[in-house]
């Protein structure tokens, strides 16, 4: 972040080709008003319909033949099913079945989102911590209220750690309020720094290739070749890590600990 | 950092839980259904595939066995009929060769008899022989009618 902030000082000093963070910029297409609200359709907007589209048609349309032997999409379909129906499994358990469908479409959008950021002239929508910290409140929310669905005033148990000294416990059930609720802040943070940095480092580099020239530029074409390979493994990661934490978020709602 | 520009949160926040909503009546109501269920149905079909083999390999351990048991039958059987046929042709070879012997014994015996009988009948006539050549020679040797009835009484003492 201190680089970018650099940049963006070299930039603004008129000595760097691009703007590292223009690609982020919200650009609105649509003046929409509901209500005293703003709801203008942008670009961010704009890419997450073509997630939810491209979603929906890939999820509904490669398995609409229901072979007995899949096609190459519908195996596709049917690993991505497969892999976050394991993860549910594995963290949360048998009880997690109901809730699968919610994961599932949380880790497809975001993995989508993230994918469609490593477009070229594509936008990322995670790369905003509006989004991704709205995502993790509803996660946050939803989680604790499923917790007090499930246990009832019970749930408040969670915050109370077990065999400790009773003079120790105001200070732990502190520690333990704390940590529960930053969950949705570093749960937000990372995903928004992970695509936020990669995306900004890429852009950095192109701006070197600008300014090296024809002579000088390949080197750092070179890293960002290699750079974006890691950018669409660090998508991938980032999804199945935002998908994964919620499961086990879910796994301490349903069972605390 | 346009990132903090709060104006673009809540149109942001808004299209994010419309679009997430959407998405996710779009998949819990349609497409997962579909894939749980293909994988359902793929999993029925691979487990009665599976039991549908279990059952003909069974069944073809089975008709081994049986095999095996007829093939041994089979053999006892075979090796039942090879004895009883020897001992079948054996004894026939036996019954005949007795047979055969009895008749050449009584073959031999009815040669024997005849022998004896001739030699019997060799011996009756060997006086008379005797007689006939005694007088053929005597006739020869001594010129002048030998008197047949003195030789023969001649012949009668010297036996």
């Amino acid at each position: 972040m201190a680089s970018t902030e650099n940049l963006n000082d070299h930039h603004s000093s008129g000595s760097f080709p691009v703007d590292p963070m223009h690609q982020f910029e919200i650009k609105k297409y649509i003046d929409l008003n509901l209500g005293g609200i703003d709801i203008s359709f942008t670009n961010s907007s704009l890419f997450m319909l073509i997630a939810v589209t491209t979603i929906s048609f890939f999820m509904i349309f490669s398995i609409r033949k229901n072979s007995i032997i899949p096609s190459r999409l519908q195996s596709v379909v049917e690993i991505s099913y497969e892999f976050v129906s394991n993860m549910v499994r594995q963290n949360v358990g048998s009880q997690g079945k109901t809730y699968f469908p919610f994961i599932f479409t949380i880790f497809m959008f975001v993995l989508f989102l993230n994918m469609l950021g490593m477009i070229p002239y594509g936008f990322t929508v995670t790369s905003h911590i509006a989004v991704t910290f709205g995502l993790a409140i509803l996660i946050f929310i939803g989680v604790t209220i499923i917790g007090f669905i499930k246990h009832g005033m019970g749930f408040l148990g969670f915050f109370v750690p077990k065999g400790v000294p009773i003079f120790m416990l105001p200070l732990l059930v502190v520690i333990e309020l704390i940590s529960y609720f930053t969950r949705p802040v570093s749960l937000s943070v990372r995903l928004f720094a992970n695509m936020m940095a990669g995306h900004t480092m890429l852009k950095v580099f192109s701006g070197f290739v600008i300014l090296m020239g024809f002579l000088g530029g390949w080197l750092p074409l070179a890293v960002m070749v290699a750079f974006t390979g890691l950018e669409i493994l660090i998508a991938f990661l980032q999804a199945y890590v935002f998908a994964i934490l919620t499961c086990i978020y879910l796994n301490d709602a349903l069972h605390m600990h | 950092m346009p990132q903090l520009d709060f104006s673009t949160f809540v149109p942001q926040l808004f299209w994010l839980f419309l679009s997430l909503s959407f998405l996710y009546l779009i998949l819990s109501r349609i497409a997962l259904p579909r894939i749980s269920d293909v994988i359902e149905e793929r999993k029925d079909i691979i487990a009665q595939d599976i039991d549908k083999a279990k059952a003909l390999s069974s069944d073809a351990d089975q008709a081994i066995e049986e095999l095996d048991i007829k093939i041994t039958e089979a053999k006892s059987k075979s090796l039942e009929l090879i004895n009883s046929s020897r001992k079948k042709i054996l004894d026939m070879n036996d019954r005949e060769k007795k047979k055969f012997n009895e008749e050449i014994s009584k073959e031999v015996k009815k040669a024997e008899d005849e022998i004896l009988k001739n030699k019997d009948l060799a011996m009756s006539r060997i006086s008379e022989i005797s007689e006939d050549i005694t007088s053929e020679m005597l006739s020869n040797i001594l010129p002048g009618e030998a008197d047949k009835k003195s030789l023969e009484k001649l012949y009668k003492d010297i036996n």
